[in-house]
Parts: structure tokens; C-alpha cells; sequence
């Protein structure tokens, strides 16, 4: 079934922009999802509240690779926010050093997110976006300027 | 637009000021710790060799948000031959 899918803005500074994806009819992102899921969970809210900072000092200081935790091939940009002795994952796709997209989450029990159908699920959702972004890009119908993705309210996504 | 990054700031906002503290002083190092090595055209194992560990432990040390302590803050600090942080007297 495809999905048409949008991209709204979450965060936005003179280093960085942070957008989340939403595959909802009412605009719920990914990331809202996250945060309903974890903010009131008593076992995973300190691991939630770093996951918030981290995202608040990406904004402050840039989207630096090394704050990332690289979960794909090296080739392309999906990563985690990686959260010390935490089990909680956020995953997202670390565009360039101005532009992450924020993708959904959850408590990674497994030793790799492909043995979690939950996580997994999460996972292609962002690099089948990350596929459909790019194309976009060489095609020209979204570009990256300065610390924007331009064009991305002219183009539907479907995923 | 604007109504989903006022929902992020009120989240952030919500977040208690230790761990938000906490973070932040991390990540400054860990951006310091990045200015430091590529000033220097240094790579991680190159500091990794320079101090005698292991690759891993420098990637778990200078990577995503860890909570160093003084005496690896110390130790990385020697190796780059520059300081990390400052104290305010």
C-alpha cells in the first residue's frame, strides 16, 4: 500500500533544521509518535529526556557526524541517536550537517534492529524516504540551500 | 509550521535542567574533541594509538553523548596536547 508522506519542520536553527516525516492524514509525525510513546514511561523517560537534549545541542552545535551512530552502510545516511547504557533508540537520516530528518524509535531489546519487526519497520521507512528524497534531489525538484530542503511541499512522496 | 517547533521547545522545556545540562556539556566536548582532531589531521585510531587504547574505546569516548569522566576528559586532553574544558573561578 502506498503511503503519501510529508515532511514538517520540528526544529530550526542557524546550524541546523531538524524535520520529522508524517504518513498520517491528520500530519502526525514520526517524532510525535516517539514522544507520545516515551515521555510518561517510567522505565525509558530518563533515556527520552537525553534523546531531547541531544536533538536541542544538534540545533546548538550542528548535526556533527560523530553524534551520530551510523545503522546502515556507510554509503547512506541512516543513523540512531545514540544514548549512553540506553536502550532507546531514535532512528533518522542525517541528510548533511545542517538537515537531519527524524524518523520514529523504540527500546532496541535485540542485538540488531533487523530482529525487532517494530524497529525494523521504522528503519525501511526511512531509507525507502531516503531513496524517494534523493531521486528527488538528482532529478531537481528538491534541493538542499543552506540549511533548508526547498521544494518539499511541491512533492508528494509516496512510500 | 511554527506550531510543531513550539511543541519541541515545550517539550525541551520540560526536560529537567541536570540532564539538559548534562548533554550539553557533552556534546560541547564532543564537538571540541572533533575541532581538536581535524585541526590536527588526526584521525580516531590515530588517537587511539596515541594513547594506548583500543579503537573502540576511543569511538565510545568520543562519539554520540557519552558521560566522560575527569580522568578520560584528562586523558584525551594530554594526548591532543589542548585543553578540553575550562573551570570558572
Amino acid at each position: 500500500m502506498k503511503r503519501k508522506t510529508t515532511l514538517d519542520v520540528i526544529g530550526k536553527s542557524d546550524k541546523a533544521s531538524l524535520y520529522s516525516i508524517s504518513f498520517e492524514v491528520d500530519g502526525t509525525t514520526e517524532f510525535e509518535k516517539f514522544v507520545t510513546e516515551f515521555e510518561m514511561n517510567a522505565t525509558y523517560n530518563e533515556d527520552y529526556q537525553r534523546i531531547i537534549a541531544a536533538l536541542q545541542a544538534i540545533l546548538r552545535l550542528g548535526a556533527l557526524e560523530r553524534f551520530f551512530r551510523p545503522e546502515g552502510k556507510r554509503s547512506d545516511s541512516l543513523a540512531a541517536i545514540p544514548i549512553e547504557g540506553g536502550r532507546l533508540r531514535l532512528y533518522c537520516l542525517r541528510i548533511s550537517e545542517q538537515i537531519v530528518i527524524l524518523g520514529n524509535g523504540g527500546v532496541k531489546t535485540t542485538k540488531t534492529y533487523e530482529e525487532n519487526p517494530k524497529l525494523y519497520g521504522y528503519v525501511i521507512d526511512l531509507k525507502r524516504f531516503e531513496r524517494i528524497l534523493f531521486e528527488n534531489m538528482e532529478k531537481g525538484y528538491v534541493s538542499i540551500e543552506e540549511r533548508e530542503l526547498t521544494g518539499i511541499e511541491d512533492v508528494t512522496f509516496n512510500i | 509550521m511554527k506550531n510543531k517547533q513550539d511543541w519541541f521547545n515545550a517539550k525541551s522545556a520540560a526536560v529537567p535542567k541536570p540532564i539538559m545540562t548534562e548533554v550539553q556539556l557533552s556534546a560541547d566536548i564532543i564537538a571540541r574533541i572533533d575541532a581538536l582532531l581535524k585541526q590536527k589531521n588526526m584521525t580516531q585510531r590515530d588517537l587511539a594509538r596515541k594513547m594506548g587504547k583500543s579503537e573502540a574505546v576511543i569511538s565510545r569516548w568520543t562519539t554520540g553523548f557519552p558521560n566522560l569522566t575527569l580522568r578520560s576528559i584528562a586523558e584525551i586532553s594530554c594526548a591532543l596536547q589542548e585543553p578540553l574544558i575550562t573551570v570558572v573561578n
